[in-house]
């Protein structure tokens, strides 16, 4: 029964301390400590809703990045492309120019050759003809000997040989 | 036997209330007694704690304390305020943590060796117990009036009689209530200091008496170990209870159905 | 062994021991329930919490009718 009834001196000693306690930290423990707690709180709130924010601004970018990535890459296929066909078109051209000229150059020199041909047969011709005439008169002019009859003709034909030739 | 009686005769002498030098408590007498003793003490180690702590809680987490601190005021704030007493409770977290880590630092105090905790004496817990009780009721009054928080206690929507039974039963649980949770607190630390003290009384006995049973002094100390354990925890989760019982009373008066 | 004491002090542990009964089992029932509960709604587990430790502390309240009583008891002569 004795330990129940609350001693007096103990009632005083609770209730002062307790007050005094009460006062002590009610003024500079909790109410610091709250509110950095608030302010923690409030700070990752904010960092959170900013680093979503700036998640959302890289997504945008990204995507716009990978239309115009789209853009560049069809735009650059279209003009190697048309370099392409440009180029094509060139080559034929060259390819066709220089088979032309090669043709006309070619049918040119078959001309020429011809008519040099022609010339040639025509002053062969002649030059037989002053030959045979002049070889008559030598014929005529003295008296062959079996040998030289041999050396006359081998002669001429030598002498046909390289008008040929020329 | 005549051993064990005559020192769990001393042991309850140790734990009754006494004045610093050992004397009986008289009545009308004003002096330092056992418990009020270690209540200072606690109240001198809470004082430090919070402020050596309070010091090192910065935004960014740097210090062991800090954190310590940090978590206990949390706890406080989230767990016993708005927890039971809803978003007004905030304003409530110095009163709910003054008794809360007052009540933790008495039970753990007590725990030390040679220590006695604070709480441990009827004087103590009566008196938080009284104050908790004229703080809610007022704390109800200011909020409703006088005549609105009375009349919160008498039911709606039954018939008379049984309304009145309910207020009565109702004013009736009201009245016990600082009774219960003063006893329950005493009664937790005085109760723990007993079991423990009786163990110890068991394994100096055995230690004490000749041949094989030294030996069996090994057993009282193995469980002195698991019951300190066990105090350490009820330490704990009595002022655990004490806080959430009085933020819950609190909570009731504010929000009266 | 000789028995001293008075009859007080007998009533004075059954009022202690008698009485814990009730509440030991009801405490007993609050926790087993309260972590059914927990169990099946982890989500609750704090409000669950707050609750279980009032309802403890109704149930202890019987039990320390008891001890009070064991006190008053004992200091009879």
């Amino acid at each position: 029964m004795d330990a129940l009834i609350p001693k007096m001196p103990e009632i005083l000693v609770a209730l002062t301390s307790f007050l005094v306690l009460f006062v002590i930290l009610g003024k500079f423990a909790f109410p610091p400590v709250t509110k950095m707690l608030d302010e923690r709180a409030e700070k990752i709130r904010e960092s959170l809703e900013k680093a979503e924010e700036t998640r959302v601004e890289a997504e945008r970018l990204l995507e716009e990045y990978k239309v115009q990535m789209a853009e560049a890459r069809a735009e650059a296929g279209k003009v190697i492309e048309q370099g392409r066909t440009v180029a094509e078109n060139m080559k034929n051209e060259i390819i066709a120019k220089a088979r032309e000229e090669a043709e006309s150059e070619r049918t040119k020199a078959i001309e020429s050759i011809r008519a040099e041909k022609l010339a040639a047969m025509a002053e062969l011709q002649a030059s037989v003809a002053d030959l045979s005439v002049a070889v008559a008169g030598k014929i005529i002019g003295q008296q062959l000997s079996a040998a030289d009859h041999a050396a006359l003709i081998e002669r001429s034909i030598a002498e046909v040989g390289s008008l040929h030739e020329n | 036997m005549e051993m064990i009686g005559e020192g769990v005769k001393e042991l309850l002498h140790e734990l009754s209330v006494l004045t610093v030098a050992g004397h009986k408590v008289e009545a009308g007498q004003f002096v330092l007694t056992n418990y009020a003793f270690f209540l200072l003490i606690a109240f001198v180690v809470t004082v430090l704690f919070f402020m050596i702590g309070v010091r090192k809680v910065s935004l960014v987490p740097n210090s062991r304390l800090g954190s310590m601190i940090e978590m206990g005021v949390e706890f406080v704030r989230d767990s016993l305020c708005i927890e039971s007493m809803g978003p007004e409770g905030k304003k409530y977290v110095p009163f709910i943590g003054t008794i809360f880590f007052y009540v933790l630092f008495n039970n753990l105090i007590g725990l030390i060796p040679g220590f006695k905790p604070g709480t441990g004496s009827m004087g103590t817990t009566v008196t938080w117990a009284v104050l908790i009780f004229i703080v809610y009721n007022a704390i109800g009054i200011k909020k409703h009036g006088l005549w609105g928080y009375l009349k919160s206690f008498w039911p709606k929507g039954v018939a008379a009689p049984i309304a009145a039974f309910v207020a009565l039963l109702e004013i009736v649980s009201q009245m016990v209530r600082p009774l219960t949770l003063s006893v329950r607190l005493y009664a937790n630390m005085y109760a723990g200091h007993v079991v423990l003290g009786i163990f110890s009384i068991f394994t100096v006995m055995l230690i004490e008496a000749s041949g094989v049973m030294k030996i069996m002094a090994v057993l009282p100390i193995a469980l002195q170990v698991v019951l300190y354990a066990l105090e350490l925890f009820v330490a704990v989760i009595q002022a655990y209870i004490f806080a959430v019982l009085t933020s819950v009373y609190i909570g009731g008066a504010l929000n009266t159905h | 062994m000789e028995i001293t004491g008075s009859l007080s002090v007998l009533g004075a542990g059954f009022a202690f021991g008698v009485g814990a009964i009730g509440p030991a089992i009801g405490i007993g029932m609050i926790g087993a329930k309260t972590i059914e509960s927990m169990a099946r709604q982890p989500e609750m587990a704090g409000r669950l919490q707050t609750t279980m430790f009032i309802a403890l502390a109704l149930a202890e309240a019987i039990a320390l009718f008891g001890f009070v009583l064991a006190f008053v008891l004992m200091g009879q002569k």
